[in-house]
């Protein structure tokens, strides 16, 4: 069913979404999540390159996404959100965050919680690569 | 935040398959009956109640004549579903003394898989008969589900979703051989294949005005009387309709789907062919996609309807990205659930491959010039959400997305 209710910054990011892509190769500076399964409606593959500090710093991020308008939408979005953010700061970005700039519908909110996931799964996964990361 | 304007101007309707548009023709039969000759047809000691009954009598004509039967043979109800409850609730109660086992198939419409449910709160047994992955029941599946006790079978003519036609001159002879009663819902049918009830042994048919180019609101219920076929009323109150369906007939809502009934009778032939171009118009717009499956058997099928599940993007960022059509995922009259179709899971489709589903369904006013525009719309928004799929990168290295285990380690 599509909403008829979704807001102009929502459908913006989901017809033009920004940093959708995969780098190249994986990489000790590329920290990858794939959450999500297709059962569930949605899968998103998030990955941020980060810059050692210190503060290690997400120079540029790229997803997939796999769901709904507002699931791409929320990645879109959260990429732009995480370029020039220290690892700390990306780790305090919420789904609450998202819903209210994209004016998410109550039932969609879900596609945000993912995203919110996939940014901490690739956070855990940098650090698990990179163990002397400095996370300020 | 602002919504989102609303588009300038309306989609191009494709979804035929929910309602279609009243016929000028139509529209112009019907408004005489509503505030010129506005007579209660069951007033018989004037005028005004005559002419409304001979326009009513016309009418059931028109609609008899579509299906091969007799006027006498037509009950008016308020449309299809109606029709439904009627038929499968009044003729399980009229032979309960016969027998409470009733048989109908999964990918029934909600009015008929609905009112069998009903029915089983009330002490009946309904077996509910899978169907082959392309749509269509397997005889010998009907035949092992027949018990001495089974009084109705009850098995649409054209699938809503899907378009697939079963076959109902087999189902019907082996119901007769039985004595059981046999239900066919030709909402969908009607003026899209013929369909007569003197060579087919069908005992009941649900028949809709607005799937045919009527109005909503008004249908019919064809009652075989040789040999004759039982029911209990379900709706009391003036024993109108050979006391099978009481209520004061809407006279211009009859006359509208009489005129509907007999323009497609007249125009079948051409309506179909129109639909077969259009058809093949939409087939070879899509046919070069990778991943693209067609969900019904591809022969025993109206040409009115083609439904397609897109692997690897998601069903509703797809109905979303074609938003300058009108299109139905799933079941039209249950697309205010997130739950996958009933009708594509019982075809065996995963919910990931039901619930990524289009319907398109067009007729007798669609042009090509819409089908172009709606095959494009449809090929940019498959070509946008799998440059966006992780699952689609996946299928394009090699990988077999359905068999992977999530999470992937």
């Amino acid at each position: 069913m599509a909403s008829p209710h979704y807001s102009e910054l929502l459908l913006e990011h989901s017809r033009h979404p920004r940093n959708a892509g995969t780098f190249p190769a994986p990489a000790p500076d590329i920290g990858t999540a794939l959450v999500g399964t297709p059962e569930n409606g949605a899968v998103i593959r998030l990955q941020i390159q980060v810059q050692a500090g210190p503060p290690a710093r997400i120079e540029t991020a790229r997803f997939k996404a796999y769901g709904d308008t507002a699931t791409i939408a929320a990645a879109s979005l959260m990429t732009e959100w995480l370029h020039g953010k220290t690892l700390a700061e990306a780790q305090q970005l919420t789904s609450g965050q998202l819903a209210q700039a994209l004016d998410l519908p109550p039932a969609r909110v879900f596609s945000a919680m993912l995203v919110q996931d996939a940014v901490r799964s690739a956070i855990a996964h940098y650090v698990g690569q990179q163990p002397e990361a400095v996370l300020s | 935040m602002s919504a989102a304007p609303l588009p300038r101007k309306r989609p191009v309707y494709l979804d035929y398959a929910a309602t279609t548009p009243v016929d000028p023709r139509v529209v112009q039969a019907m408004v005489p009956w509503l505030a010129e000759h506005f007579g209660n047809p069951a007033s018989s000691s004037h005028a005004w109640g005559w002419e409304a009954e001979e326009a009513v009598e016309q009418a059931r004509s028109h609609v008899a004549a579509l299906i091969g039967a007799q006027a006498r043979d037509i009950v008016w109800t308020s449309g299809a579903t109606e029709s439904d409850n009627l038929a499968i609730t009044g003729a399980a109660l009229a032979y309960q003394k016969k027998g409470r086992h009733l048989i109908t198939v999964k990918t029934e419409h909600k009015a008929v898989l609905d009112t069998m449910h009903a029915l089983e709160g009330q002490g009946f047994s309904v077996t509910y008969l899978d169907v082959q992955p392309n749509g269509l029941l397997d005889l010998a599946v009907l035949q092992a589900a027949l018990r001495p006790d089974t009084t109705l079978v009850s098995v649409m003519a054209v699938n809503n979703e899907i378009g697939v036609v079963q076959d109902l001159a087999a189902i019907g002879r082996l119901c007769r051989e039985r004595g059981i009663v046999f239900h066919v819902d030709a909402a969908q049918a009607s003026g899209k294949m013929v369909l007569d009830v003197q060579t087919t042994p069908i005992d009941l048919m649900s028949l809709a005005s607005h799937k045919t180019y009527g109005p909503k609101g008004i249908g019919a219920l064809y009652v075989r009387r040789q040999p004759r076929v039982r029911l209990q009323a379900q709706m009391h109150g003036g024993g109108h309709e050979r006391g099978l369906r009481s209520g004061t007939l809407p006279t211009h809502q009859i006359v509208g789907m009489g005129e509907a009934f007999r323009l497609a009778r007249l125009e079948i032939g051409q309506d179909t062919a129109h639909a077969q171009r259009l058809q093949q118009r939409l087939l070879a717009g899509l046919q070069d996609l990778e991943q693209v499956f067609l969900n019904g058997d591809a022969i025993h099928r109206v040409p009115h309807n083609l439904n397609f599940s897109f692997a690897h993007i998601e069903g509703e960022a797809l109905m979303t990205s074609v938003s300058d059509v009108a299109l139905s995922s799933g079941s039209a009259c249950t697309s205010a659930s997130i739950e996958p179709s009933h009708v594509l899971r019982a075809l065996g489709r995963s919910n990931a491959l039901a619930h990524s589903s289009l319907r398109i369904s067009y007729g007798r006013f669609t042009t090509e010039a819409e089908i172009d525009q709606a095959v494009a719309s449809i090929r940019a928004a498959v070509r946008h959400l799998r440059s966006l799929s992780p699952l689609w990168e996946l299928h394009q290295q090699g990988v077999d997305v359905a068999a992977m285990a999530w999470p992937p380690a």
